[in-house]
């Protein structure tokens, strides 16, 4: 896929990283879509809404009120128009077993929000040239976590 | 004067009578007319003592001599008929001598009868006479047969004397068919000619079979010799013979017959020949046999029996007995005594008792005593005595069948053990314990005096009431239940049980009893203690009573344990919910105030002045410090808290795994990690990572300025008590890791408190870190049970090892 058609919807209640995100993609060198929900239920309804056509790619955060990250991406690989969709869990928390979780119930990748901005552009670049290939598949368990 | 012709003397009476006689009556006529053939025939007539007739012409007159006039027996025809004419003569007979009268004149021959039946009119009475005569024709002168010269005689007495004897032999015969036994006779020759009716029905043979020596196909050829030899012996001396032999019967099996020959003679002793008679005797030999293998059966018995075996004859007073009999009393030789002789061995004190055993015997009909005896070396033993009376016809006894048996081993062994209880009695007497016995039906029989002093009791008092009434009424149902089944079973009884003592008092017992068995094994009697356990018994129901309250309390305390370990593991569950909240939440505003930092110098640095730039950098710097602190919070927390799932692991894929996310800063540091031979451990896998990390992290950190880092891991198996260090089993086997670096070290006097959270030797500017990595490795160490030290001088590098058991 071009990587300038890519549509990305972010998942993320907190506007600080909301903010990071958009500004990060700006400076970036390619041009994406954005989307933007702020809870799990409101994820939900939007997808429901554009179940016909999918976003790229679903960056997820995980500690969103309502519904959180991990109930919405259990929901979402276990209904059928939905499960296409590559998830990337995007969330401060960082130990093992989440991980293993999240990895178990089909994430695609995982990023840790980090704490600096060049690395926050890093990452998502990565993110973004991954997607572009249209890899669907599940990548090993080594290369789940990305790193800026 | 007639002259006497010549041919007319002589002739004894006869001789006279025919001279006398007026022959002109009769046909012949006067003898001067008579021819010669006619004198000459009766002048030898005349004068022959043999019996002579003469039939002379047509009519056949009769003439006869001396010798033949007795046949004509008194008051018959002598002297009527000579003279007269044959027909008128012999009327009774005409007709049968007629006919030879007539063949003999007819030109035949001479006639020869013998012994013939011809019964005549004699002695008043027709008589039966036997003749042997003969006929003969007298030729006159012209040859013509004119008279019938007989020479006969009278053979009646011999005839009868045959017939007789033919009478007596078929009487005889007959006799012999009849009897039952089995009658064979033999001539001179030995040879047999007569076997009766009874043995031919026996052998199934014919006369002509049996005879001569065609019996012997009939004795059974065992006995075939024997018999013979007895047989021709006895003939030789014309003796009588008796023998047993087999013969076969007619159903081809061999019976045993008795055979008793005697010779036969004639009223003349004339040797005939043998006559015997034989019998069927096979059940009776059989009988016998049988009863000779019973005796020697009975024989055997009693030899093995070592009883001795007596007869004593009432009435004779005579005494047969056998050597076993002898050797009892004291005889190694067979010696001939008296019944009076015999009865001087008996012991003097029990002769009363024998006497009264007699008399018992004479009315009962069995005898038994018991006595002593007194060997002729003056040794005593002790003998039994049985027998059997026997009556005669008035009940009078006349004879007693018996036997004898030493007895005195049993006798000595009864004595022994009788002293033995009487010692037995003395030592339990004398014993403070309770004593008692019981025969084999668990009656009990005795008990010593300490029973008594115990019970205050009589013996009487305890044998008329029973010895229950000294055991607690409690205890009374189990105690007879459980002695019932120890008599019953043979096991040894124990029990438990409270005795009255005198005064009403009752005391805990223990009593146990065995039984006691003879050779065989079968249980004579038992033998029992009881022992006062009173105070034992006492102590152990307190001990029981603390033993349940100790008991109680356990329960309560761990109820305790398991309300703490309750309580414990909802906080541990909290603290893992706040642990994890609180760094997430932590973290948060942290991330917010390093990135905004970061944006602000990004974007305003044209803005700031140079001191604003370095008050941001200087909040970063405080910021990611308190990231950084968090961090090891979190994961110091977290090493109490999360689940631990050993695993047995390769070290070296985790030292490959750690040793990687180090790589920029060994290329920064141009260090070096070398890593030795790694061996397995059962390890956390995730908190060992943790571990290699902090300490290799340190090993590159506390490095000697300017000098790379060398950093040296390997790790070995060793056995607890070969390293003396505290903390390890000596027999357990240890995984011992070690981390040893080329770094600034550290005084040996810190090498426990650098295991200690918080705690540095350097401060933050010098060396970054929060004080919690070896705090860390401290914990994930135990987690593991194992034991770490620290090793070093100040500039000498320093060296962690770290023991984990190895499986």
């Amino acid at each position: 896929m071009k990587i300038d058609s890519i549509r990305l919807l972010l998942a993320d209640d907190d506007n600080d990283d909301c903010l990071f995100f958009e500004e990060a993609l700006e400076e970036l060198p390619i041009s994406v879509q954005l989307t933007t929900v702020n809870d799990g239920e409101q994820l939900m309804q939007h997808l429901e809404e554009e179940a016909d056509t999918l976003p790229s790619v679903l960056f997820l955060d995980l500690n969103m009120p309502r519904k959180n990250g991990f109930e919405c991406l259990v929901q979402i690989k276990s209904d059928e128009r939905l499960k296409a969709l590559p998830v990337i869990i995007y969330s401060t928390s960082f130990d093992p077993e989440t991980i293993d979780l999240l990895y178990d119930h089909g994430a695609q990748h995982f990023i840790r929000k980090p704490s600096e901005f060049k690395q926050l552009k890093q990452v998502i670049h990565n993110a973004l040239i991954l997607i572009a290939k249209s890899i669907t598949k599940q990548p090993d368990k080594e290369k789940f976590v990305l790193q800026p | 004067m007639t002259l006497i012709p010549q041919f007319l003397a002589g002739g004894g009476e006869m001789g006279e009578l025919t001279r006398q006689k007026d022959w002109s009556k009769t046909p012949v006529g006067n003898p001067e007319t008579w021819p010669q053939s006619l004198r000459t025939t009766l002048s030898i007539l005349l004068n022959s003592k043999f019996p002579m007739f003469l039939f002379w012409g047509p009519e056949l007159t009769c003439f006869y001599n001396d010798a033949y006039r007795p046949s004509l027996g008194i008051n018959g025809k002598h002297p009527s008929i000579l003279g007269l004419s044959a027909e008128e003569a012999w009327p009774e007979i005409w007709s049968i001598i007629k006919p030879l009268i007539d063949q003999v004149l007819a030109g035949g021959e001479a006639t020869w009868s013998e012994d013939q039946l011809i019964p005549i009119y004699r002695n008043g009475k027709i008589e039966d006479v036997y003749w042997t005569f003969s006929y003969s024709p007298i030729n006159d002168e012209s040859g013509k047969p004119t008279g019938i010269f007989v020479t006969c005689g009278e053979t009646t007495a011999k005839v009868i004397t045959l017939k007789s004897l033919e009478e007596i032999e078929r009487r005889f015969r007959h006799v012999a068919d009849s009897a039952p036994v089995l009658i064979w006779m033999s001539g001179t020759d030995s040879l047999c000619n007569f076997f009766n009716r009874a043995w031919l029905d026996f052998t199934a043979r014919s006369m002509e079979q049996e005879m001569g020596n065609g019996w012997a196909e009939g004795v059974h050829p065992d006995d075939f010799q024997r018999c013979l030899d007895i047989y021709l012996t006895a003939f030789e001396d014309r003796q009588a013979f008796y023998m047993e032999c087999r013969l076969k019967r007619y159903d081809g099996e061999y019976r045993w017959i008795s055979d008793k020959g005697v010779p036969r003679f004639t009223s003349e002793s004339v040797f005939e020949g043998y006559i015997g008679a034989c019998m069927d005797i096979h059940e009776q030999v059989i009988y016998q046999k049988k009863l000779k293998e019973d005796e020697e059966r009975l024989n055997i018995v009693i030899e093995a029996s070592e009883l001795g075996t007596w007869e004593l004859n009432l009435k004779t007073r005579g005494v047969q007995y056998s050597d076993r009999y002898l050797a009892i009393l004291g005889y190694k030789t067979r010696v001939e005594l008296t019944h009076a002789q015999l009865i001087k061995h008996l012991h003097p004190d029990d002769l009363g008792a024998r006497e009264e055993a007699f008399k018992q015997a004479y009315a009962t009909g069995f005898l038994h005593y018991e006595s002593r005896v007194i060997w002729t070396d003056q040794s005593i033993h002790w003998i039994e005595g049985k027998g059997k009376v026997f009556y005669d016809d008035e009940n009078n006894p006349v004879k007693i069948l018996g036997t004898l048996r030493d007895i005195t081993e049993e006798k000595n062994y009864q004595q022994r053990l009788q002293e033995r209880e009487q010692k037995f009695r003395l030592l339990a007497d004398s014993m403070p314990q309770f004593v008692w016995t019981s025969d084999a039906e668990g009656n009990l029989n005795y008990f010593n005096q300490a029973v008594y002093d115990y019970t205050g009791l009589t013996p009487e008092q305890i044998f008329t009431e029973g010895w229950l009434q000294i055991v607690h009424p409690n205890d009374r149902e189990e105690n007879v239940q459980s002695w019932m089944d120890a008599i019953a079973t043979g096991k040894d009884f124990l029990f438990e049980h409270r005795f009255r003592r005198r005064g009403g008092v009752y005391r805990w017992q223990l009593s146990r009893a065995i039984p006691q068995k003879d050779i065989s094994g079968t249980i004579q009697m038992w033998v029992g203690t009881s022992t006062d356990i009173e105070d034992q018994k006492m102590s152990t129901q307190k001990l029981e009573k603390q033993v349940q309250e100790r008991t109680m309390l356990l329960l309560e305390s761990n109820e305790k344990l398991e309300e703490s370990i309750k309580e414990l593991q909802k906080m541990n569950a909290e603290l893992k919910s706040f642990a994890y909240v609180s760094s997430h939440d932590l973290q948060e505003p942290l991330r917010k105030i390093q990135t905004f930092a970061t944006r602000i110098m990004d974007k305003e640095a044209q803005n700031l002045s140079e001191t604003g730039k370095n008050y941001f950098q200087r909040m970063q710097a405080a910021a990611k410090r308190m990231q950084t602190l968090i961090e090891d919070l979190l994961a110091y927390s977290r090493t109490n808290t999360t689940e631990r799932a050993f695993q047995p692991t390769n070290l070296e894929e985790i030292v490959a795994e750690v040793i990687s996310e180090f790589k920029e800063d060994l290329a920064e540091t141009q260090g070096i990690i070398e890593v030795g031979a790694m061996c397995e451990a059962n390890i956390i896998p995730f908190q060992f990572r943790q571990l290699l990390h902090n300490l290799i992290g340190n090993a590159l950190k506390f490095s000697k300025p300017g000098i790379p880092p060398h950093v040296f891991i390997k790790s070995d198996i060793v056995q607890g008590n070969a390293l003396q260090i505290p903390g390890l089993l000596p027999k357990k086997m240890y995984c011992h890791l070690s981390v040893s670096d080329n770094g600034i070290g550290f005084e040996p006097h810190y090498k426990e408190r650098i295991f200690e959270v918080f705690q540095r030797l350097h401060g933050k500017d010098k060396y970054k870190g929060t004080g919690i990595g070896l705090a860390i490795v401290k914990k994930i160490v135990e987690n593991h049970n194992g034991v770490v030290a620290a090793n070093s001088e100040l500039d000498q590098g320093a060296r962690f090892d770290i023991y984990i058991p190895a499986s």
